[in-house]
Parts: C-alpha cells; structure tokens; sequence
C-alpha cells in the first residue's frame, strides 16, 4: 500500500489494521499508545483518521429520529394497564 | 406482635388496610421512569432494522411489552440501554426479519477476511484532507442512504458502535455473536460504509479531480 512515504510504514500497518479498535477504544493501552504515537508523526494516517472520525460523527447526527406520539402513547397506555388490573 | 419489633419490617403493620403501595404497581412505575426516556432511542434503532416507520413502531412496543415482563430480572445499575437493545434485536431476528421476506445480503464472517481486503485504496496524502471535508459535506439523507443499503449486520454493528457507543462486548452480548464477529462486522460495514460515501461525493462533485492521485 501506498503510505505516503511515511518513514515507519509498519506502523501504517497496525494503524490501518486496528483504526477502529482505536476509535472505539477498544485496544490494549500498549497498542492503543503506540497507535497514537504513529499517528502524531504519520500524516497519511492522520488524514485517515480524520476521515474516519468525519464518518462517525456524520453516522451519529443522522440517527435522531424521535418516537412517534402513537408509539409513545401506546407505551403509555401499555404500562397503565398493569397499574389499573391490580389497583 | 413480636414482629414488629424488627425495623426491616417497618410497615408491614399497614398490611390489610391498603396503604402499601403494590408492588406490582412500583415496578410500572420504575419501569415507565427508566424506560420511557430511551423510547427516542429505541425508536432510532428499530428504524435501522425494520426500515419502515410502521414496523420500527410496532418493534418498539412488542420490545417494550417483552421488556416490561421481564423487567424483574434486570439488575439495576447495569446497562439498560444495552439490555433493551439485546430484547430487540431479538425480537427483531424472531418475528420481523422472517416477515419482511427481504433478501438479506449474506454476511460471512471470518475475520482474517477483512485483514486481507484492507485498504488498497489509499491516495496520496494531500487528497485525504479535501475528502473528509468532502465527507462532512454530504447531505444527511445520503448518510441514511449509505447506512440503509449495507448489510444489516453491518448496519446494526456499526450503529451499536458509533451510535450508541457501545463496547464491543455489549454489542456481543446483544447480537449474541463472538466479539471477533463484531470486529469483522464493524470492520466491513464501516468500509462499505465509506466506499459509498465516497462515491456519493464523488458523484455530487464535492470531491476535487482525482487527477494525480496514487
Ligand atoms: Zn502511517
């Protein structure tokens, strides 16, 4: 793979391999720093990176859809059901 | 009576004249308070999986309705949200999925796969940082688009993952798969996911001339 000539591209390597796991923190702290290291002194990686964290947020803002009133007052209605059978 | 003497059963005395609010009753009640803020939630994440404004509804309330009978056995201080989604998702799998009659996109799910797909497609380091602010400039609908059109367990493992941010033992534990399947899950859709991405930019013209490039 192309790596930009970044001088360490065995670390583009682990980078490109564990971006996500990084991301979600999901990384042994040992791989997690050297993670991090690589991608203070690699640019190719960096602008990957950045990409990807683009990509989250843009996935996260598009799901916010609310609930329905129906649905809200179905779940209402619901739940007072199991109120009023034993009053 | 001798009993009254112990202060765990303090109240107890009330019994038979109805003071004493059901336990039953309490249980609606806790439940209506820790459920009903996570209906906004609960609704966006159906929507991920049945597609429809209908079917995402109806899915909420048969989870809700599963959820509330078995809310006994939830241990309170532990995850919630993650707990609900594990009662959807399985909903979900047991009731919908077979009713849709969608054809589903197969997901295999060996891990070593995605580590020989990875990124063949890296470009030169100047055309990166023009892409992701070509990426932040997409419409929202064509992030929907994207989302809906990769595989649904992709879909849903990317959405437990950078929706709602859980670990990936949670996810695990709520699409009952090995945590190697969520990697490899998070791991296709999320490339899938930027593929079309990158398309969609590309076709709207946000994407300078990849003239150079490589
Ligand atoms: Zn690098």
């Amino acid at each position: 793979m192309n790596t930009g000539g970044c001088a360490d591209p065995h670390g583009c390597e682990d980078t490109d391999q564990h971006l996500y796991e990084y991301q979600h923190h999901e990384l042994t702290p040992d791989l997690h720093r050297r993670i991090e290291e690589h991608l203070a002194t690699c640019a190719h990686c960096r602008e990957l990176y950045a990409e990807e964290e683009v990509i989250r947020q843009r996935v996260k803002e598009c799901a916010c859809e609310r609930a329905p009133e129906q649905l809200r007052a179905q779940v209402f209605a619901f739940i007072a059901t199991f109120r009023t059978t034993r009053g | 009576m001798l009993l009254l003497d112990d202060p765990t059963l303090e109240g107890v005395g009330a019994l038979g004249s109805r003071v004493m609010v059901d336990p039953e009753d309490e249980l609606a009640t806790r439940f209506e308070a820790e459920v009903i803020p996570l209906l906004d939630t609960l609704y966006a994440g159906a929507l991920r999986m049945a597609r429809n404004p209908d079917d995402a509804s109806d899915l909420v309330q048969e989870t809700v309705e599963r959820a509330f009978k078995g809310f006994k056995s939830f241990t309170p201080g532990t995850n919630l949200r993650a707990w609900l989604f594990r009662i959807m998702t399985n909903a979900y799998i047991n009731s919908y999925r077979k009713k849709q009659r969608q054809p589903q996109q197969s997901s295999a799910d060996d891990v070593e796969d995605w580590q020989m797909h990875k990124a063949a497609s890296h470009t030169s380091a100047g055309l990166r940082s023009a892409e992701a602010e070509a990426l932040d400039r997409l419409p929202d609908s064509d992030v929907t688009r994207a989302l809906s059109s990769i595989g649904e367990d992709y879909r849903l493992a990317v959405y437990y993952a950078d929706v709602e941010g859980f670990a990936y033992k949670e996810i695990a534990e709520i699409m009952g798969t090995p945590v190697g399947t969520v990697m490899s899950r998070l791991h296709r859709g999320r490339k899938q996911l930027r593929e079309l991405l990158e398309d969609y930019a590309t076709e709207r013209g946000l994407v300078p001339s990849q003239g150079e490039g490589s």
